[in-house]
């Protein structure tokens, strides 16, 4: 049977119409695949491009932190310790283009400039700080960056460091310790922990150590408990002029003008300058009295030794009140007048004046005894005595005391307030500077700090050269031990707990306190060293002044670099 | 008898000619292949892009490491290794006078391939010991500090 395929009813035929949309669909499959393609390499060619730009965002990144860096590294050179502001500005560029950094002038001197004062919000610095703003443009190749670089500076013991220990020191003939009945109520930094606690007994509130520590120090707290050093990042942050390896260059430095005792006092004005050779006294009378009408009768008359004393005398007291030239002629009688007589003779020309006073105190004067000098000192009020031999008398009790610069001292004796009360009284006076810079060979070997002192003060003692006892015996005739650069500080006075308001800055001595004589003794202050801090007899505390407006000008520094981004 | 009308319907409805089929045939497989190929480069293009970022993002941990005050000598120990880095080498110039550490790193974008559990360093294509390199020179400042033990 054959079927008739036209008989069918007559439609459209389907056929005709698939083929065209095959056609339609292959296009659209064609175009969807080409834009897939051309997506797909448009994302590829943005991933390559971000692929080359990770390495200029790199090089971008490398120039910004190299400048931040290299601003530092500048600052820190050239700015921070400097000792002048800076009226320009300056641009410097890292070979390559690897950075680029602008630096805006400033008008105030970063480490003495005391202007600024300002509280710090990092924590890991003291809680207030001079501050000088600087200005600086950091450049990554493409873009400024505006930061600024504030130079800080700040006396580390007003900032809590109650005991600071700078990296050895020179001369160091031993290797330093720090050990003793030691009580810190504050804080312990050591910029090289290889100082060692030999007896265990020295206790902080807590401890910074700048250095692994070989070996160890023991950590303890006040409450004997065992601890760990609370590092906070230490700073990058110099004493001295440009030295950031942990020295302390505070007591005579003209490298270290702006931050040193010396140059700092003699800057400020209103000091005494002694040496330990030569016999000094300063009392309340003038430097010297000028001559008088009769002085070359009365000194024909004391010269001739025919005339006896008691004679000199009437015709002294007679004639008085006397020239410097007199009363100095009348003690270096070849025949002395008797004690009494002089003694009488000086009564009546109180206050002595200084020059004739440096005559008395001179150590190879003995035609006075120690008890004459005594009544003189007393009747004059001397404050400073310096004998010739290189002992040196400073008396705190007199609330006229200036600064006191001294060279060549081999023995210091600071005589507080007699007791608490009249202590109390000194308090609030303006602090004073005590600073001594002994030149090689010389050592103070002894201080000694008798009764209270609460006047702030500041004890700077220096020592330049390596000292070498072997075979030198002390008064009595024993060896001086140990051998070598030994500061002995010898606290005394009638009451067993005495306190001394005082910042001990010690550079190239080793400090031994003896409190044996009393029960304890506290100094209210701090101390920094680049030596051995002993405790050689009895216990001594470290508490912290918190009265810092006063002296905080007067007391070197640290100095380190903080930076913001503005 | 056939009308025209059904003739051509017949002749529009006959299969292609076997050379239509060849030509067609042959264009579609150049067409495959050129999308093959494009395939393989833009995969290898897409893997040479990632191991460039990984080496960019290795020198500059590298950088982030050395402005911290690492040793540049434990700076790689510190860093995990990456297959990518065949060499990173560090070298004290002074450019200028200027104290630098220059680092380069030198890295193969084509064939890091030693790891059968990690296909993702395995190569696909282009040129097996092609190595490119980078480098920066970097300052330190005084951030931290320490004294000699």
């Amino acid at each position: 049977m054959q079927m008739n395929l036209n008989s069918y009813p007559a439609k459209k035929s389907p056929f005709s119409t698939e083929k065209g949309s095959i056609l339609v669909i292959c296009m659209v499959l064609a175009g969807l695949g080409t834009l897939g393609v051309a997506a797909w390499l448009s994302l590829l060619d943005a991933r390559g491009h971000l692929a080359e730009q990770e390495f200029e965002a790199v090089n971008r990144r490398v120039r910004y932190q190299n400048a931040k860096e290299y601003a530092h590294n500048i600052l820190y050179k050239n700015y921070l310790s400097e000792n002048h502001a800076e009226d320009t500005t300056k641009t410097y560029n890292l070979p390559g283009s690897w950075g680029t950094i602008t630096i805006e002038s400033y008008a105030s001197i970063p480490f003495i400039d005391s202007s600024s004062v300002r509280y710090n919000k990092t924590g890991s610095s003291p809680f207030r700080s001079f501050t000088s703003d600087v200005s600086v443009s950091l450049n990554d190749g493409k873009f400024n960056h505006p930061w600024q670089f504030q130079l800080k500076s700040y006396s580390p013991v007003l900032g809590g460091e109650l005991l600071t220990v700078h990296s050895n020191g020179e001369p160091m003939a031993e290797n330093p310790v720090v050990e003793g009945n030691l009580s810190i109520r504050g804080k312990a930094v050591f910029w090289n922990a290889d100082y060692q606690d030999t007896t265990s007994l020295i206790k902080a509130d807590n401890y910074v150590v700048g250095s692994i520590s070989e070996p160890a120090l023991a950590y303890t707290n006040n409450s004997d408990v065992t601890i760990l050093p609370s590092n906070f990042p230490f700073r990058k942050q110099t004493a001295a002029n440009q030295t950031y390896e942990g020295k302390s260059d505070v007591v005579d430095s003209t490298q270290n003008a702006h931050n040193a005792y010396f140059q700092k006092v003699v800057a400020t004005g209103g000091y005494v300058s002694l040496s330990g050779v030569i016999n000094f006294a300063d009392g309340d009378g003038i430097d010297t009295i000028s001559d008088g009408g009769s002085d070359d009768l009365l000194v024909l008359a004391i010269l001739d030794d025919t005339i006896t004393s008691a004679v000199i005398r009437a015709q002294l007291v007679a004639n008085s009140p006397l020239s410097s030239r007199v009363m100095t002629a009348a003690l270096e009688r070849a025949t002395p007048l008797l004690e009494e007589h002089m003694l009488e003779v000086l009564s009546y020309n109180y206050p002595l004046p200084d020059d004739v006073l440096s005559t008395i105190v001179d150590a190879d004067y003995n035609s006075i005894s120690p008890d004459g000098k005594a009544i003189i000192h007393e009747n004059c009020n001397t404050v400073l005595i310096s004998d010739g031999s290189g002992r040196t008398v400073i008396d705190l009790s007199a609330p006229g005391l200036s600064h006191v610069l001294l060279n060549e001292v081999t023995s210091l004796e600071l005589r507080g307030q007699p007791d608490e009360l009249t202590a109390d009284a000194f308090e609030d006076l303006a602090p004073r500077v005590f600073a001594i810079s002994n030149s090689d060979n010389v050592l103070l070997r002894e201080v000694v700090m008798t009764n209270f002192n609460r006047r702030q003060t500041v004890l700077a003692i220096s020592n330049k050269g390596v000292l070498d006892n072997s075979g030198l015996t002390d008064e009595a005739g024993n060896a001086i031990s140990p051998s070598t650069n030994h500061t002995l500080f010898r606290m005394t006075g009638d009451s067993p707990f005495t306190d001394w308001r005082m910042v001990g800055e010690f550079e190239g001595i080793s400090a031994d306190f003896d409190t044996s004589f009393i029960s304890s003794s506290t100094i209210v202050g701090g101390i920094r060293s680049n030596h051995s801090v002993r405790v050689a007899s009895g216990s001594l505390n470290l508490e912290e002044d918190d009265d810092f407006e006063n002296i905080e000008k007067l007391l070197s520094r640290n100095a380190w670099i903080e930076s913001f981004k503005q | 008898m056939i009308s025209v009308r059904n003739r051509k319907r017949r002749n529009s409805s006959a299969g292609y000619t076997l050379i239509e089929a060849l030509v067609a045939s042959a264009i579609l497989m150049v067409g495959i292949g050129a999308a093959a190929s494009l395939s393989l480069s833009l995969v290898t293009q897409e893997e040479i892009n990632e191991r460039s970022s990984r080496a960019g993002n290795y020198l500059e941990n590298t950088a982030a490491l050395f402005y911290l005050g690492f040793d540049t000598a434990d700076i790689e120990g510190i860093l995990p290794e990456d297959r990518v880095v065949k060499r990173m080498i560090f070298s004290e110039r002074t450019p200028s006078g200027v104290a630098m550490t220059q680092a380069r790193i030198v890295y193969a974008p084509n064939d890091a391939v030693t790891n059968n559990l990690d296909t993702r360093d395995e190569y696909t294509g282009g040129v097996k010991s092609a190595r490119r390199r980078h480098t920066i020179r970097m300052i330190r400042g005084p951030s931290t500090f320490s004294v000699a033990p």
